[in-house]
């Protein structure tokens, strides 16, 4: 009976160990490549035609959230450009409906964390720096972990507050 | 292994975390085609609008955060009813289409309903609830050319008795505006000024301001009673008798005042409007608010009488306050509303309305007491036991009980959440929660007691929203008799848990509201107890330190803090059971306290945010600490819900998450989105509004400078009707936050204890 129970004991938590192991090497987020409902090529729009970061994203040194642009953003310049493209047929379908694109959020943060975009612009931190090489990326993917540790190196790098009220909500 | 890894694997083993810990991808992130020049995401877009949670329409700051409403603010307050009101624009069981006999139905065939109806014969009426401007134009022009007769306005409380007097004395049939700020001396019988009557907020934010001795005059228990300089207990229906045959020292005190303002209710209207003019008080009777339209109850139950062709019934629940209106004769009753009544379930058409912040036509519009009882001839007293039936501050005749938000916030003096229940008097022995029994309009009611010290023997308090249903009796001006003899009133032996936020309104001489206990012989001198010992260095604080301080000469004990803290903090609304049970999850409450002489204190207490804070070396997972900025902070990911922090709390106001609360669709998004939702098994408590400090600063860093004084404050001290709360950087010496620490009157809660508080108390001082 006593032996049962330390096979019982020592099976729980060698299970545990075995789940452990495995969340590891679980399949990172980060490699990921989420579906989009239009398949849209940073890398050309930065490579190719030459747009900065913020001319779409442009609340992102104003607001601490940066937020994917809206339709007449894109319709600035798809009014006119490439309209025979089947993805800007599919985008020009949205803006004529007035239905906005349900995008796949990719860098996702846990609930109890905030993150503000503004700050971090205003301290001359490259957008690289959290969401790698986009320029190169014909589909967007996470680069880092985005992981407490993570952001908390490179915050006593820089002398960044470290409490952990300036992130934790 | 280090202790991250060891409770990774302990919490693998439970499983359930396995489920939790996973991120979850893809989830959409959901932007207008179009955003509007003036709106940026992350931050919050303020619009003027109005409150239509009670017919004072209150003006406010609506905030929108991505689109959607996610609190309001007043300007320059909002009571707990217009905090919570937010809620019912997220209320789940909002009508979404006209319905027609159970079956849900298109706008157009709505219309053509209407239409076949209107063409048969009439008479057609139109009833609606109290409107005004743009909405009473909208319904005039569609009555007119329909040939729809106008009824008159329903609304339980018509303030008809006043306009009547009004009418006599000055030959204005209105309500006047109650000009409290010209007065130096008040005197106030049978109202509930700072609670319900007319426009509460605006009386108790000028009364913050005035500077006068106020005498209340009442006949049973009241928030507005306790709140007076001085409390004058009459026999119930006896108002218009104590204004005849003044005590000689109110009458003095009337005579030598320069400007004295004297307010009554409906049965005692007549002789004070004739005192009103007589003294020259000050009312404005083109600021106060439209009442010209309501009728009286008298002038609904007439409707019997008569039979309409189409009967349209416009945001108004008869029924619910006078059910026998369910048998006025109509071939075809159209009810307009937002959610479900029991009015609109007797209509043959059912319309939603716009929500409430798109309504037309809304407009805009203290100290311990000392208790006298007086003496009034015998034959006036009434016989036997006497039912009060006063509106409720949470939800006013019934109308906002459709909100949780409301039932979930204590009654401020009774401190009951959930009820129906029965304010008795000390002298008739029973205990909280013992049922009792009593025959009202012909019912037989059987309500828990809660015994109220300071309740007049023989008088028994049951708020109006708890008679739904049933017909009260009506006085000969038209309005409800708010005083009812009772037949019949006993306790049934049986118990009942009646949920009660407080366990004790003693302050059994702990200092805790020094105002009530300073005049006792054993004078609390917390000086000498005050302890500036500890083992733990004293704490930098660089930039910042914040402080709140609370002036109990000022709050009146309203709650309407406890409603903007659950709005803007995400509060979980838990339910009755959880409340009995003591779990309930609100960050700020407020704390009535009494003294041997019935003298009640009210105290807002939340996390006070202490220097040597008790709770922070017990955890053992330092989930909680100490920030720079002076601030006692919770993670809530860190936290394993050990709770020895609220055990060690003295102040008791860590909340501890026993259960998740989900939403109902579509409340999610009434979700402060600055905040966490916290989980099960989490500990939570206030946090000083954490999230406005951080915007606060941002907004300051942005300007390469540190926030200023008054431009931040927290959602208790912006929604304070009477100006009680004020927070700011005890750091900077010129802050109002830091005067307020150093006057005379400031003290700070179980100072003895050493824990060093952020939330200073200015005690009420006696104005005798």
């Amino acid at each position: 009976m006593k032996r049962l129970a330390y096979i019982a004991v020592t099976g729980w938590f060698a299970l545990a160990a075995l789940l452990f192991v495995g969340l590891h090497f679980q399949v990172s987020v980060r490699e990921q490549r989420l579906e989009q409902p239009i398949h849209f090529p940073h890398a050309t729009h930065i490579a190719k035609v030459g747009l900065q970061c913020v001319k779409c994203h442009t609340t992102v040194d104003k607001s601490p959230q940066a937020g994917a642009p809206p339709l007449a953003v894109c319709m600035e310049c798809h009014k006119n450009v490439k309209t025979d493209s089947p993805e800007i047929k599919i985008l020009t379908e949205h803006w004529q409906k007035q239905e906005p694109v349900v995008w796949s959020k990719i860098h996702l943060l846990p609930w109890h964390v905030g993150f503000n975009h503004k700050r971090h612009i205003a301290a001359g931190v490259d957008c690289a720096v959290c969401h790698g090489e986009v320029k190169t990326m014909m589909q967007v993917h996470q680069v880092r972990s985005l992981e407490m540790g993570w952001c908390v190196s490179c915050h006593r790098e820089n002398k960044a507050p470290t409490d952990c009220w300036t992130c934790h909500k | 292994m280090n202790r991250r890894d060891f409770l990774k694997i302990i919490g693998a083993t439970s499983g359930a975390a396995l489920a939790t810990s996973c991120d979850r991808p893809g989830l959409p992130d959901f932007i207008s085609p179009v955003l509007p020049g003036d709106t940026l995401p992350g931050e919050a877009k303020l619009v003027h609008g109005i409150c239509t949670e009670c017919p004072a329409g209150c003006p406010m700051i609506i905030k929108v955060r991505d689109g959607h409403p996610v609190k309001y603010e007043g300007v320059p307050a909002l009571c707990m009813r217009g905090q919570a009101s937010l809620s019912r624009f997220y209320h789940p069981g909002r009508l979404k289409s006209p319905i027609l006999r159970g079956q849900n139905i298109s706008w157009e065939e709505a219309v053509a309903a209407i239409e076949g109806a209107l063409g048969k014969p009439g008479p057609h009426a139109f009833l609606s609830s109290r409107t005004t401007s743009a909405l009473r134009e909208l319904i005039d022009g569609f009555c007119q050319k329909r040939s729809v007769e106008r009824l008159p306005e329903f609304e339980v409380y018509s303030y008809a008795a006043i306009r009547k007097a009004n009418e006599i004395v000055f030959g204005k049939a209105a309500l006047p505006f109650y000009d409290v700020k010209q007065a130096d001396f008040l005197l106030t019988v049978g109202v509930d000024v700072i609670e319900t009557f007319a426009n509460p907020v605006q009386f108790a934010h000028d009364l913050s301001e005035a500077k006068l001795k106020w005498v209340h005059v009442e006949s049973g228990l009241s928030l507005t009673g306790i709140n007076a300089d001085e409390r004058i207990v009459i026999p119930p229906g006896t108002e218009a008798e104590f204004l005849a045959n003044l005590p000689e020292k109110i009458a003095a005190a009337l005579k030598n005042a320069k400007r004295p303002l004297v307010i009554a209710n409906a049965s005692a209207a007549l002789p004070a409007a004739k005192l009103q003019k007589a003294l020259n008080s000050p009312l404005d009777f083109d600021r106060g608010l439209d009442y010209s339209r309501v009728g009286t109850i008298a002038d609904l139950d007439k409707l019997r009488e008569r039979s309409f062709g189409v009967l349209f019934i416009h945001d108004a629940d008869p029924v619910a306050y006078r059910p026998s209106f369910a048998e006025t004769k109509a071939a075809f009753r159209v009810g307009f509303g937002d959610l479900m009544s029991e009015t609109l379930q007797k209509c043959d058409l059912v319309l939603p309305l716009s929500d409430a912040l798109q309504k037309l036509g809304a407009t805009p519009a203290k100290v311990a007491s000392s208790v006298t009882l007086l003496n009034v001839p015998e034959t006036s007293r009434p016989k036997g036991p006497v039912l009060v039936v006063p509106p409720s501050i949470r939800t006013l005749e019934g109308r906002s009980d459709v909100l949780p938000l409301l039932s979930e916030i204590p009654d401020p003096l009774t401190v009951v959440t959930y009820g129906p229940w029965v304010t008795v008097s000390e002298d008739l022995k029973v205990k909280d929660g013992d049922l009792i029994e009593f025959i009202v309009a012909g019912k037989t009611l059987q309500f828990p007691a809660r015994v109220m010290p300071g309740q007049p023997a023989g008088v028994f308090t049951v708020q109006r929203p708890f008679l739904k249903g049933l017909t009260l009796p009506l006085a000969e001006n038209g309005e409800e008799l708010t005083t009812l003899p009772l037949d019949a009133v006993h306790p049934t032996g049986k118990k009942l848990d009646l949920p009660m936020l407080s366990g004790g309104m003693r302050a059994e001489g702990r200092g805790i509201v020094p105002g009530l206990e300073h005049k006792h012989e054993h004078d609390h001198e917390h000086d000498e107890h005050k302890v500036n010992a500890s083992l733990y260095p004293p704490h930098a604080h660089k930039d910042y330190r914040w402080a709140m301080a609370i002036d109990l000469e000022r709050c009146i004990g309203c709650g309407a803090c406890v409603a903007a803290c659950y709005v803007e903090n995400n509060v979980p609304v838990v339910g009755p059971a959880e409340h009995v049970a003591g779990r309930e999850m609100s960050w700020i409450r407020i704390e009535p306290f009494v003294n041997e002489s019935n003298e009640y204190e009210m105290l807002p207490m939340m996390c006070q945010q202490c220097d040597s804070a008790p709770c922070e070396p017990v955890c053992p997972v330092l989930a909680t600490y100490h920030t720079p900025e002076g601030l006692n902070a919770q993670v809530y990911n860190r936290c394993v819900g050990t709770r020895y922090c609220s055990n060690n709390c003295p102040y008791k106001v860590r909340r501890f998450n026993w259960l998740d609360h989900p939403l109902e669709k579509p409340q999610e998004l009434m979700t402060n989105p600055d905040v966490s939702r916290r989980p099960k098994g989490v500990m939570e408590k206030c946090t000083f509004c954490v999230h406005r400090i951080r915007r606060a600063k941002d907004h300051a860093k942005d300007e390469k400078r540190l926030v200023r004084d008054g431009e931040l404050t927290t959602a208790c001290a912006e929604t304070c009707p009477a100006q009680a709360i004020v927070f700011g950087n005890m750091l900077d010496k010129d802050s109002l936050v830091y005067r307020q620490a150093h006057d005379p009157r400031a003290y700070r809660a179980l100072e003895e204890l050493g824990t060093q508080p952020a939330v200073y108390y200015l005690k009420a001082v006696k104005k005798t």
